[in-house]
Parts: C-alpha cells; sequence; structure tokens
C-alpha cells in the first residue's frame, strides 16, 4: 500500500519567489562577495538563524547574471540543513519544496552539472520523506538523477551518487511498485566504499545493504569501521550524526 | 546519509495533553465507544508499506466511506497490516467487522476468522480477476515433476495450498521436493532464476505485467498461467457487529468508484473500485484449495 501520488518535480517560480531570495539584479562581482560572505556563514552556523542568513546570502547571489553554480548548491546546501533541524512540521514540508525548486532553477541555469543533479535528488528524497505524496514519482525521478551523477561525476561527494543511490534502493519499495532492489544497493554502496573507503556513510550504507541481503557479520565488520571513522572524525560538524547512527544501527545487528 | 532518511518522521501529535484540539478527539472517541465502532482491516502480507506508513492512505478510504454512508467522518475506521501475524491479530479484535485481504490470505483464515466474502477490490489499471503467473529459467522446466527439488519463491508463499491449489492445480500436482518460501522480495529471486538456478517465481498481476520490463526477461520464461483469480476479497468477520451499519459500509464501499468525491481516497489505497463477488471464481479457487489441503 502506498499514498496516492503527485509529482515530485512541478515548474519551479522565480528564484525571487523562493524563501527570502531578493530576486534583484546583482552584478557578478558582489555575487562573489556575496557567496564568499554566504560559505563563511554557513561553515560557522551553529543555529538554524545563522543557516537562514547563509542561505539568503546564497540566493541573492543566486540573482547575478549570469547565476553562479555555487550560489545555487550553498542555498540548497543551507535548506537541507534547515529542513533537517526545523521541529515544525508544516515549515518543514515548506522548506523541502523550496529545496526542489532551487534544485531545479540550479540545473535549468547549469544542464550540464552533476552537482546540480545530485543537490536536486537529496532534495527530492527529502520532499519524499517529508510529502508522501509525492514519493512514489520522487523515488525514480533520484534514481534517474543519481544514475546520471554517477556517470558524470563518481567522486562528487566522497562517491555520493552510488552511497545515496545505495541508500534509495535499500529503503524503497520493491519491484513492481518502487525501484527498491537490496541487491543492486549492495552493488552501489559497495562501489561507494571502493572509492572513498575513509568516508563514514559509506561504511554506514555498506553495513546496511550487507544487512538487508542477509550478511549479518559483514555488516557488523562495516558498522564498527564507520564507528571507528566517525570518532577519529569529530572536527567535522557531522560527526556526531555519523557516530549516533552507525552505533544504533549496531547495536541492533550485535 | 542523513538527508535520505526516507521513513517517514512522525509527527509531534498531542503534545499538551489537555489541549482543545485533543478534548475535541477525546469526546469523539468516547461517543464512538457507545455507537459500536467499525473497524476494515486491510492485509496483504508481504506487500509494500507499514500499518504507520499506510495510516494516511487508509484514514482516507475510511472517511470517504464514512461520508459515502451518511456518518461521521470518524464512524468507521481503517488499519492496515503487511504481515500475515498482523493482519490476523487485529482481526482478532472486537471491532473488526471488515477484512479487505489477498486471495491467498482469504482462503487460509476463511474458516479460522469466519471471512464472508462480501465485495471484490479492483485495483488501480488491473482487473477484478488475474492469473497467478508461474516463471523460471527459460528451458528449464515443462512440467511439475522438473521442479523436484527447487525453491518456488511468491508472495503467496504463506499458503502451501494456495500455491498448490487455485495457482498451480491447472498445471499438475507439485512434487513433494519443491521448497515453498514466502517473500516480497521476489526480484532478487527472479535474477536467481535467470542466472540458471533451481528457483522459481510464482508471480501475482502486478508483477507478472511488470516482467517483460525486466532488463534479464529474455532469461527467464513464463511455464504456467493460472485460471482468472479474484485479487482481493472483502469480506466480513465472524458476523461481528451491528448488521445494519456492516451492511451499509459495504455499501459505502461498493458506491465509492462512483463517487468523484472518494477518488483521491480510492487512489491513496491503489484501488480503482468495489465489485460485485464472482461467486464462480470465488467458488472454484475454494475447491482448488481445499483439494491442495487434504
Amino acid at each position: 500500500m502506498v499514498a496516492g501520488c503527485t509529482t515530485a518535480l512541478k515548474p519551479p517560480p522565480p528564484l525571487a519567489e523562493i524563501g527570502v531570495g531578493t530576486g534583484r539584479p546583482v552584478a557578478i562581482s558582489s555575487a562573489e562577495a556575496l557567496l564568499a560572505e554566504a560559505e563563511e556563514e554557513l561553515a560557522a552556523a551553529r543555529d538554524p538563524a545563522s543557516v537562514e542568513r547563509a542561505r539568503r546570502l546564497f540566493l541573492e547571489a543566486a540573482g547575478a547574471e549570469p547565476p553562479p553554480v555555487g550560489a545555487f548548491l550553498g542555498a540548497a546546501r543551507a535548506t537541507a540543513r534547515l529542513v533537517e533541524d526545523e521541529p515544525d512540521a508544516d515549515r518543514r514540508r515548506e522548506l523541502v519544496v523550496e529545496g526542489v525548486q532551487i534544485g531545479q532553477l540550479c540545473l535549468e541555469a547549469h544542464p550540464a552539472s552533476p552537482e546540480c543533479r545530485y543537490r536536486l535528488a537529496l532534495a527530492v528524497g527529502q520532499q519524499a520523506r517529508e510529502r508522501s505524496s509525492t514519493a512514489v514519482d520522487g523515488l525514480e525521478v533520484m534514481v534517474e538523477l543519481l544514475e546520471e551523477v554517477i556517470a558524470a561525476a563518481p567522486d562528487l561527494d566522497a562517491a555520493g551518487g552510488h552511497r545515496v543511490l545505495a541508500l534509495v534502493l535499500l529503503r524503497a519499495p520493491g519491484w513492481p511498485t518502487g525501484p527498491g532492489d537490496p541487491e543492486l544497493g549492495l552493488e552501489h554502496a559497495r562501489a561507494a566504499v571502493a572509492a572513498f573507503p575513509d568516508h563514514p556513510p559509506n561504511q554506514l550504507v555498506l553495513g546496511e545493504a550487507l544487512l538487508e541481503t542477509g550478511d549479518r557479520e559483514g555488516a557488523r565488520r562495516a558498522l564498527e569501521r564507520g564507528v571507528a571513522l566517525a570518532r577519529a572524525r569529530s572536527a567535522d560538524p557531522e560527526a556526531a550524526a555519523w557516530l549516533a547512527e552507525a552505533e544504533t544501527a549496531l547495536t541492533a545487528v550485535r | 546519509m542523513s538527508l535520505l532518511t526516507l521513513a517517514a518522521r512522525s509527527s509531534s501529535g498531542c503534545r499538551g495533553l489537555l489541549g482543545p484540539a485533543c478534548l475535541v478527539a477525546c469526546l469523539a472517541l468516547a461517543g464512538l465507544a457507545g455507537a459500536d465502532p467499525l473497524t476494515l482491516v486491510v492485509c496483504a502480507p508481504g506487500y509494500p508499506g507499514s500499518t504507520g506508513e499506510a495510516q494516511p492512505a487508509m484514514d482516507g478510504l475510511a472517511s470517504a466511506a464514512a461520508v459515502a454512508a451518511g456518518w461521521g467522518r470518524d464512524d468507521f475506521r481503517a488499519v492496515y497490516f503487511e504481515t500475515e501475524e498482523g493482519g490476523v491479530a487485529r482481526l482478532g479484535e472486537a471491532d473488526a467487522g471488515l477484512a479487505l485481504v489477498t486471495l491467498p490470505f482469504f482462503l487460509e483464515h476463511r474458516e479460522q476468522l469466519g471471512l464472508e466474502p462480501e465485495l471484490l477490490a479492483v485495483p488501480v489499471g488491473r482487473e477484478p480477476l488475474e492469473p497467478w503467473v508461474l516463471v523460471a529459467a527459460a528451458g528449464k522446466v515443462s512440467r511439475p515433476a522438473d521442479l523436484a527439488g527447487w525453491s518456488l519463491v511468491s508472495l503467496a508463499g504463506h499458503s502451501e495450498p494456495f500455491v498448490r491449489g487455485p495457482a498451480l492445480a491447472g498445471w499438475g500436482a507439485l512434487p513433494d521436493g519443491v521448497a515453498i518460501t514466502f517473500s516480497g522480495a521476489v526480484l532478487s529471486s527472479l535474477r536467481r532464476a535467470a542466472r540458471g538456478e533451481p528457483v522459481a517465481v510464482l508471480l501475482d498481476g502486478e508483477q507478472a505485467a511488470a516482467l517483460p520490463e525486466l532488463p534479464f526477461a529474455s532469461d527467464l520464461a513464463v511455464v504456467h498461467r493460472s485460471a482468472p483469480l479474484p485479487v482481493s476479497v472483502l469480506c466480513s468477520v465472524d458476523g461481528r457487529g451491528d448488521p445494519t451499519r456492516r451492511t451499509a459500509a459495504v455499501a459505502a464501499l461498493a458506491a465509492l468508484g462512483g463517487r468523484p468525491d472518494a477518488a483521491g481516497a480510492l487512489a491513496g489505497v491503489r484501488i480503482d473500485r468495489f465489485e460485485p463477488v464472482d461467486r464462480a471464481a470465488l467458488a472454484a479457487a475454494e475447491a482448488a484449495f481445499a483439494g491442495a489441503a487434504d
């Protein structure tokens, strides 16, 4: 059983209508300065208000002509982070739509960019989670985008294309209802680990894939390696989340 | 990785237990306790989704049926189970007056649970009756005896009499040496079959329709196609509840397909409409099941 369906991708509105974007013309030299400021703000952000400020700067920079790809990508990263930190479900549902729209505008402005495809795939994934009526179409869209990412930029985000596609294939409803396919998911998880074995999330997805396909001992080893790698990367802002996820999964395997 | 946690987040629910919204809900529940609540239990073992994931769609279906019956939106409830055990347990509860179940589940549990057919559900884009289809590696299987020592994997594997009876009795008697296994994830088994391993897969109508699109479909062959069988059956449960209300609920569900205001609710559970029971087809399935169960 799945919920009723709507399309995951609708035509995006003009940039000025997304979130807090100003939409006013920005000189390219000013855009570069805005981008630098936004990156600094996002890197240092410790609370949602700071992330929102960074997002505003990225969206403002996206008003330059030609719009720099980094402005869309930064706005997408900031939006994704806001979604994860937002406690209000209604606001999360607004944010995920904005995230998808930013990804679409990124791809419209930079059709050849694998980064835009990757960010759009992630945003569609968040949207599928928060707006379940988009999930069926969204999962198919994600698979298509991620396959394109893998073909064009397999190393992007430490083999993020392989890693995220593995997650989709592991967690989506199976054939013929959805694209779920644990065996193919395991292949992509192995590809992510082969390319970037020291990236903790790659070991976590490998652990999940091995568990899903019946190799409990292999899953335990991958997750233990994920825990060790996450501990060794304690300075990374995402290390705590990786560690918590790995330890939870490890507890279930033991 | 946390960005792609596809499992739905639970909403905050009633945080303030005495807030106005919760008070209204509590009063409504108290009122229902005296009004003979009726619950539709939907069970499709091995099919996608969980009870929690499906609940919004179940709520939509129940609400649409309640409106069609002229009841309050909360006077009829629906809940989904993707496991046989979960469905059987829930159908044992006093308010479970209706069940919507797959044919293998119906045949397996009709006596134990007192299931009485009322309507057939027609899935979106499909027929009320569809054949089950046995698939194996191309050129490896031509008669039932060829399956000796093989695995036979299916969504219907939880009911061996269904597999041996309604699904495959028309082909012949399966040998004792075939291991019948239940699995909702048949893609892996289809790959193994395509590689020439001793695995046969019994597909439902939706799976059979999607088979030609698989990249390795040319390595597989359809070995047998059953007679068309009901896909899913709406039943009353053990004569439970007020018969007038139950009859009204069945009539409301039967009417949903013609109500534009119910289109979204039906689409949410991937049902096009409910139809009268095909008694001849169901009787044939029951006879084949009984023959295999003996």
